[in-house]
């Protein structure tokens, strides 16, 4: 026996559960196929993000390939990120918990599905979570469920342009709030304070929390977590008893070695979970590893918005900062949700053309040019509306066809479209971000959307009929007794908040279940 | 001496590629051609563009582009050779006049697109190399001190009051 856990993806879900369990004593291997990314380079991953060149891009030729059959057109270009760390290296950071409705859309409105655990069940990881993380935020959502203990770290403070939109909105009805944000408003975690740098994507300070600032290290200080990086793992084996028995993985040199283990967790993301198990077909399981449900790459959920901007006479003075420190959550939870999607909305502090955007469309040269951009330059406001998506069946992860990966894998097909409950939402949240625009005195308005935005959510459900679910509310799969599958997959609604704080707590509360059936 | 400080040294001197014989810069003839390149973006970005900070932003540039793994290596040199072809002499030792007069003319500058398109260069010119020079200025410090910007803007640290308020 090669490791007693074996843990595929060292991101938000492995990077957590690694720690977790080797906080518990028991020996971890992960098994990562990214890099591990040098802090001390960070300043020059910073150039690159400046320069619009993807630092976090795989090195890789083709391990990302994969095709995109849906309407909505969802890539995974940019939207993930392999290495230690995973998606937390590029995240924005924004780290609201589920409403507790999230948890009952079945039965409170009749649309989507219940949970198998509600949120009084995750309370305690949420602030297990938010503590590890260093979330920073203030009590002044009257739209969050509740909370156990305070924020661990005071909020960051309200824009100069979230101060215009502040009395607008409050003559208008509608309440804003601090932007929960998984990073440094003071130095905590032995991590420096947010030094203000506007490269989020690439935080050079380590003010954002990233697992691989958050977790690894102190996984690694327990003694009994390994990590294996820029190894793939290509699928997983069955032993004779219906366990699984190894994974079979390569390092660049496409060399397939094997590791054997007690337990195994993917950790790998929505997507790269279904396509593993959908690669790890055999005769007990002819559709795809723990898949007699039919259900595995199934019920696929990106979160979809729009962008609404304002041109304003006078400058606003955005791009000072990277990342929105104002929402307004009173349209994410409510009685409409049987209707039309849930939506919350971000105020943004980046907004309208860059210098760079206006210089390079404006044909000028020399000095005219130079009189353009200032002119042309800081006098947009914008409002991204982003709503809740519900799981559709016909949104999926399967195998492509024809096309395989660096490795030789079939890789993997994303058939993505944005529903019409979605669209509504997307319309009302539209139309509020219009009325507060336009109550700013916006000269113009423009919306830029419906489109999809981010995360990768669903494709192995939980619940509690296998019939119609894959895993547990332990997240370990109905089919297979000593597999879990952990992250954003395993989510039955995917609520209009960011789903990184909600796998957190998860992969926190699973730990607890795995160290107890070792 | 650090890449940034010999850079701030080269941006302040005449000719600074030509004159650098130091590792990590292109060897002639590449020299002579960034010597040309940044004549070159100086008359596209105007006056402005003289300042010794904006010579270090586009030296740092040209010396990524000139580069092996550059993607747009073959465009910038096609340029440079081109530029000093028509100029009868290394272009960065004509008059401010003299070289916008032969941007214009020879059709380099957006403007005058329509004027003569005949020559490929000066359109694969107009189409990549200008659109990335002033991509990479209007991006940098310099870029955002155009604006007004010169303490919070991306890629430098401000801390956490600058944003709260008006610029200062």
């Amino acid at each position: 026996m090669d490791a007693d856990v074996v843990i595929v993806g060292a991101g938000a879900a492995g990077g957590i559960l690694a720690y977790e369990l080797g906080a518990k004593g028991v020996p971890v291997t992960v098994i990562e196929s990214g890099p591990r990314h040098n802090f001390a380079q960070r300043s020059s991953y910073v150039k690159r993000y400046l320069r619009h060149d993807d630092p976090w891009r795989s090195r890789l030729k083709g391990q990302d390939r994969h095709t995109v059959a849906g309407r909505s057109g969802y890539t995974l270009e940019g939207r993930r990120v392999r290495g230690l760390g995973g998606s937390t290296l590029h995240w924005e950071g924004y780290a609201m918990r589920f409403h507790e409705s999230d948890f009952r859309m079945r039965s409170l409105h009749g649309v989507g599905d219940d949970w198998p655990i509600d949120y009084a069940d995750l309370e305690p990881y949420y602030a297990r979570a938010e503590s590890a993380f260093g979330v920073a935020g203030s009590d002044d959502d009257p739209f969050a469920s509740s909370r156990s203990v305070p924020f661990p770290l005071p909020a960051f403070a309200y824009s100069h342009s979230d101060k215009l939109f502040a009395p607008v909105c409050r003559r208008l009805g509608i309440a804003m709030q601090h932007l929960p944000q998984a990073r440094n408003s003071v130095a905590y975690g032995g991590r420096a304070a947010c030094r203000g740098c506007s490269t989020c994507h690439v935080c050079p300070s380590g003010a954002k929390a990233s697992i691989d600032l958050t977790h690894i290290p102190f996984a690694e200080r327990t003694g009994n977590v390994r990590i294996l990086t820029e190894a793939t793992v290509l699928r997983l084996e069955l032993d004779r008893a219906g366990r699984i028995a190894r994974v079979v993985y390569a390092l660049p040199d496409r060399i397939e070695q094997k590791m054997s283990g007690r337990v195994f967790v993917l950790a790998a993301g929505a997507v790269e979970n279904a396509r593993l198990l959908l690669n790890s077909k055999s005769r007990e399981f002819p559709q795809g590893l723990a898949n007699r449900s039919g259900a595995v790459g199934k019920y696929f959920m990106a979160h979809a918005g729009a962008d609404i901007s304002g041109r304003m006479s006078e400058q606003v003075y955005p791009y000072r900062i990277g990342f929105s420190t104002a929402m307004s959550r009173q349209f994410a939870i409510g009685s409409g949700r049987s209707r039309s999607a849930a939506f919350f909305l971000e105020f943004r502090n980046s907004a309208g053309p860059t210098p760079e955007a206006i210089a390079v469309a404006s044909n000028l040269t020399g000095d005219a040019l130079r009189k353009h951009v200032r002119e042309q330059f800081g006098h947009w406001l914008a409002i991204r509306v982003q709503s809740e998506p519900l799981a559709d069946p016909v949104n999926a992860i399967t195998l492509a066809p024809k096309l395989s990966d660096y490795f030789g894998a079939p890789a993997p097909s994303i058939t993505h479209r944005i529903g019409s409950y979605e669209k509504r939402g997307i319309d009302e949240g539209t139309r509020v971000a219009r009325a507060i625009l336009s109550e700013l005195g916006a000269k113009e308005i423009r919306v830029s959307g419906p489109g999809v935005m981010a995360h990768q959510i669903g494709t192995h459900r939980m619940g509690t009929d296998p019939a119609t679910s894959v895993v547990t509310a332990d997240l370990r799969a109905h089919d297979v007794a000593n597999l879990y599958l952990v992250g954003a997959g395993a989510f039955v609604t995917a609520s209009a908040s960011p789903p990184t704080l909600t796998i957190a707590a998860l992969a926190i509360r699973a730990s607890e279940h795995i160290a107890a059936v070792l | 001496m650090n890449r940034r400080r010999l850079l701030k040294a080269l941006a302040s001197a005449p000719g600074c590629f030509a004159g650098s014989a130091v590792s990590g810069l292109p060897s002639q003839p590449g020299a002579l051609l960034g010597d040309t390149l940044l004549a070159f973006a100086e008359a596209l970005l105007g006056s402005n563009a003289m300042s010794t900070d904006s010579r270090e932003v586009l030296l740092e540039h040209l010396l990524l582009r000139l580069g092996p793994d550059s993607p747009l290596q073959a465009e910038y040199r096609a340029c440079a050779r081109l530029l000093d072809e028509l100029a009868g002499a290394p272009f960065g030792t004509l008059s401010a006049k003299a070289r916008h007069e032969l941007l214009r003319s020879h059709g380099f500058l957006p403007r005058v697109a329509h004027e003569l398109d005949a020559h490929e260069t000066a359109r694969d010119t107009r189409t990549f190399v200008v659109p990335d020079l002033i991509a990479a200025y209007y991006r940098s410090p310099p870029g955002w001190a155009a604006v007004g910007y010169t303490v919070a803007f991306p890629g430098h640290c401000a801390g956490l009051a600058e944003y709260t308020r008006t610029p200062t």
